[in-house]
């Protein structure tokens, strides 16, 4: 039986390893599931098990647990609905993003690129990686996550909700200038 | 980009964070007018979004790494010589097949959706001046619609971009010279913000050249639930177009 409060608490600090775990224990029967339910054939099979681990991590962050009643299930119940709906894994975030986008649409600032996108991309790793492990999960937490300042507070260990919102300002704040300084420095050189 | 001050800022944040207040929002919205806001929201929803995908493709290399060791474990575990042979000369028939039928599924399904956007695109036919516009935003629009008719899509998505006033009306002229540009994104945004059109008739329009969109792009599932969508609605403009589309394929 899988551990979801211990997985979800591995995820936010950064431990991985169970998505491992997952893969090993169910890939054989999902696939079997997917391929004996549709066409898929057992490489597209595999895609949708891997996409499928991928949702169930994000759910698993925003702490969706009461809708795991099995894990297998939920697996097989994303990639289906992954093929019905023929939509690839994004991040959660590119549904606000894309809100921003129609948001701004109307004053015709939908300007960036994907090159640009993607070059801000590398650019927010550098800044992640100049950040220590508290602000990353503070940002993460709150921003992609939706967690409440209370949880973010005893997930890490802080003393008062009101520490977790300072912190999370000041964090943001850090990677938005770390963000803005590595970008002007790219322009000049 | 200018700094904004700690309210905005603060706005911006909740927004992206765990949402804003009904007060909040009207705040929030009479904002998005000054353009330092928008540009600011932009960049920091930008930057969330990369956070957002570089956590993502973290996740996913761990799967891929899971994914090569269950390989690996499986050759650990390859009993002999010659049924190991016999397995990878069954995997590579098998993998041939499947690569084909993959090829010929695949191939049906993209003739498919080309035979749907070609049978049913058309441009939005061009228009005269806007109604009620400034003069100088009715001449911007004669030259975008000039363009437009001569098929000259890039200029005519310039000329548009160029109208302050962002009617519905042009974001669909938009949204359409983006389609014949292939710059898939900024049209699937164009069509999907005119779904909040207050004329019934240009969200029906949206809804159109989105699922023609879908089409044209080799998406066929999401321009069938779209059509679909359409087909349901027997006020729907396009609803006869959407259900001859359902009923041929």
């Amino acid at each position: 039986m899988i551990d979801l409060v211990q997985m979800r608490k591995e995820f936010i600090h950064g431990n991985l390893d169970g998505l491992k775990d997952i893969y090993r224990l169910y890939k054989d029967d999902v696939i079997n599931v997917i391929k004996s339910k549709t066409y898929a054939t057992n490489i597209d099979a595999e895609e949708y098990f891997s996409q499928s681990l991928l949702v169930f991590y994000e759910n698993l962050l925003e702490d969706k647990r009461n809708e795991i009643k099995s894990v297998k299930n939920y697996l097989i119940g994303i990639c289906l609905n992954t093929l019905k709906t023929d939509i690839c894994c994004k991040s959660k975030f590119k549904q606000k993003a894309d809100d921003v986008r129609v948001l701004l649409y109307e004053y015709q600032q939908y300007d960036s690129t994907s090159e640009y996108r993607n070059e801000l991309k590398r650019i927010c790793r550098d800044s992640m990686r100049q950040l220590d492990q508290r602000c990353k999960k503070i940002i993460c937490s709150y921003y992609l996550d939706k967690m409440s300042m209370r949880d973010i507070a005893t997930n890490l260990s802080l003393s008062s909700s009101d520490v977790a919102k300072t912190l999370k300002s000041r964090c943001f704040k850090k990677l938005i200038n770390l963000t803005k300084k590595i970008q002007s420095g790219r322009i000049t050189n | 980009m200018e700094e904004l001050p700690t309210e905005k800022i603060n706005l911006i944040h909740k927004y992206l964070g765990p949402g804003l207040s009904d007060h909040e929002d009207i705040h929030f919205k009479s904002y998005l007018t000054e353009s330092s806001f928008r540009e600011e929201l932009l960049f920091r929803t930008e930057v969330l979004e990369a956070v957002s995908e570089n956590r993502l493709d973290d996740a996913s290399q761990v799967i891929k790494e899971a994914r090569l060791e269950y390989k690996d474990n499986l050759n650990d575990k390859a009993p002999n010589k010659s049924a190991v042979k016999f397995l990878v000369g069954g995997i590579v028939v098998f993998f041939i097949l499947a690569a084909g039928i993959h090829f010929l599924m695949n191939r049906n399904t993209k003739l498919r959706s080309s035979q749907i956007f070609a049978e049913n695109y058309q441009p939005y036919p061009p228009q005269q001046s806007t109604r009620g516009a400034s003069l100088d935003t009715n001449a911007d629009f004669d030259e975008a619609m000039r363009y437009y008719v001569a098929e000259d899509y890039e200029k005519a998505s310039e000329s548009l971009k160029n109208i302050s006033i962002n009617s519905d009306n042009i974001k669909l002229y938009q949204g359409i010279s983006y389609l014949e540009q292939d710059n898939f994104e900024a049209a699937e945004i164009g069509f999907k913000s005119l779904m909040y059109s207050e004329s019934k008739s240009l969200a029906e329009q949206g809804e159109w050249y989105l699922s023609l969109l879908y089409y044209k792009h080799k998406m066929p599932l999401k321009g069938d639930s779209v059509i679909t969508k359409i087909a349901k609605d027997p006020t729907h403009i396009f609803y006869n177009r959407a259900q001859k589309i359902l009923s041929d394929n």
